[in-house]
């Protein structure tokens, strides 16, 4: 009896510790210092080169480029539609999509089999004559670990037309946790073992593999975003991969949100939504698999699961398994003049 | 020494415990380095190990000295 007393009582400090270690680490909110804040401090200790600044007249030519490029999806005055969005300088779609895979998700002993084969998605086609639309945001504004906010109140606090979950940035707690560039500041510029997306200003997107990014390739190339999580979904040809570089947990179905990229200034959003009757969620062949017959050439896992949202107008458009919950950061469809 | 003894013990099975779930949330979401924030535990347990090693080799040599 005794002994059993003491392994409840082992059990339960065990827990506390577990609990103190998740509550100091991941949740007590605390700012981290940016890559450009470090700069500022060791200054005199390097020389530095400036992070360039996309000058007025390359962001006019690749503005007016995009502009007559994609003419016939942008309109001359802001029309809205419960589905669509146009404006002179943005093109948001939204369709819906739902398919009998014919597949269980037999994974985790088979509790994944219960949410059945049928798979249900969102998918918002965006034409942009200027990147500076496509903006990310940290929870409460702020960057660091513990931050959290509805993905709907962020998209009314920037007045943003789409919005969807990021990479969740902040999950990453390792010392090598990647590189974060949000709206062209460097916020860390660390080796990582994932693949990191990034976006430029000439809006190309590039896909680097794991390991250290050299930031002058990143400045030469003007990157606007990056995002960390992964994996890529498509090869150097836009063919679906077979194999991708992640964790298991990460392979099996899931609710999801990745990013395409077709062109300069063409993307799409797609959000999968899982674990429900309706929709189990996406493995990532079938994910890839869907960019590859949409014909993109690259594409992007973000964070998934219950982070996984999409809102239009503030409000969430697709059908989350469980109530809106917080994320930490988003990617933000919005006109460049707010 | 005997008090002693029996706290190391229990503090190793809190510290194996603390490790074991470590490890599964880790296996969820490697991000999160779980094990890499609990390197205190791990130490604490090679540790407690060593010392229960060391004085359960002298106790065991009291005992055949007798």
């Amino acid at each position: 009896m005794k002994k059993i007393i003491w392994m409840m009582i082992d059990l339960l400090i065990a827990a506390v510790i577990m609990l103190m270690v998740w509550l100091v680490n991941y949740k007590v909110p605390h700012k981290w210092n940016s890559a450009e804040d470090t700069k500022q401090v060791s200054i005199e200790a390097e020389t530095q080169t400036e992070i360039p600044v996309q000058s007025k007249e390359n962001r006019q030519s690749y503005s007016s480029d995009l502009h007559e490029k994609f003419a016939e999806h942008f309109s001359n005055q802001t029309e809205i539609t419960d589905t669509s969005y146009r404006s002179p300088d943005l093109s948001i779609d939204i369709s819906y999509h739902q398919y009998d895979t014919g597949k269980l998700d037999n994974s985790e002993n088979g509790k994944h089999t219960k949410y059945g084969t049928n798979i249900s998605y969102v998918l918002a086609d965006i034409y942009t004559a200027d990147i500076h639309c496509i903006q990310t945001a940290f929870a409460q504004d702020t960057y660091g670990v513990g931050y959290s906010e509805k993905l709907s109140d962020m998209s009314a606090r920037l007045q943003s037309v789409l919005a969807v979950n990021g990479d969740s940035y902040s999950n990453n707690r390792h010392k090598d946790n990647g590189t974060i560039i949000r709206n062209g500041t460097y916020y860390r510029n660390m080796p990582s073992d994932a693949e990191t997306c990034v976006l430029n200003l000439d809006g190309t997107m590039d896909i680097y593999p794991p390991g250290p990014i050299d930031r002058q390739v990143l400045e030469e190339k003007r990157a606007w975003q990056s995002w960390i999580f992964g994996p890529s979904l498509l090869d150097d040809q836009g063919k679906a991969k077979t194999s991708f570089l992640t964790w298991d947990y990460i392979r099996q179905s899931h609710p999801r949100t990745a990013i395409g990229y077709y062109e300069p200034g063409h993307y799409c959003l797609l959000l999968v939504d899982g674990r429900q009757s309706a929709s189990r969620g996406m493995f990532l062949d079938e994910m890839a698999a869907v960019f590859e017959q949409l014909g993109c050439r690259a594409a992007y896992n973000l964070d998934g699961g219950h982070c996984s949202f999409m809102t239009m107008q503030d409000q969430v458009i697709n059908h989350p398994y469980k109530p809106e919950h917080e994320v930490q950061d988003g990617i933000f469809i919005m006109e460049r003049s707010k | 020494m005997r008090k002693i003894r029996f706290l190391c013990m229990q503090a190793g099975v809190i510290c194996s415990l603390i490790l074991i779930t470590a490890k599964i949330l880790d296996w969820y979401n490697p991000y999160m380095d779980f094990s890499g924030h609990v390197v205190l535990a791990q130490l604490f347990l090679c540790a407690d190990m060593i010392f229960l090693t060391v004085t359960f080799g002298k106790k065991r040599r009291k005992i055949r000295n007798r």
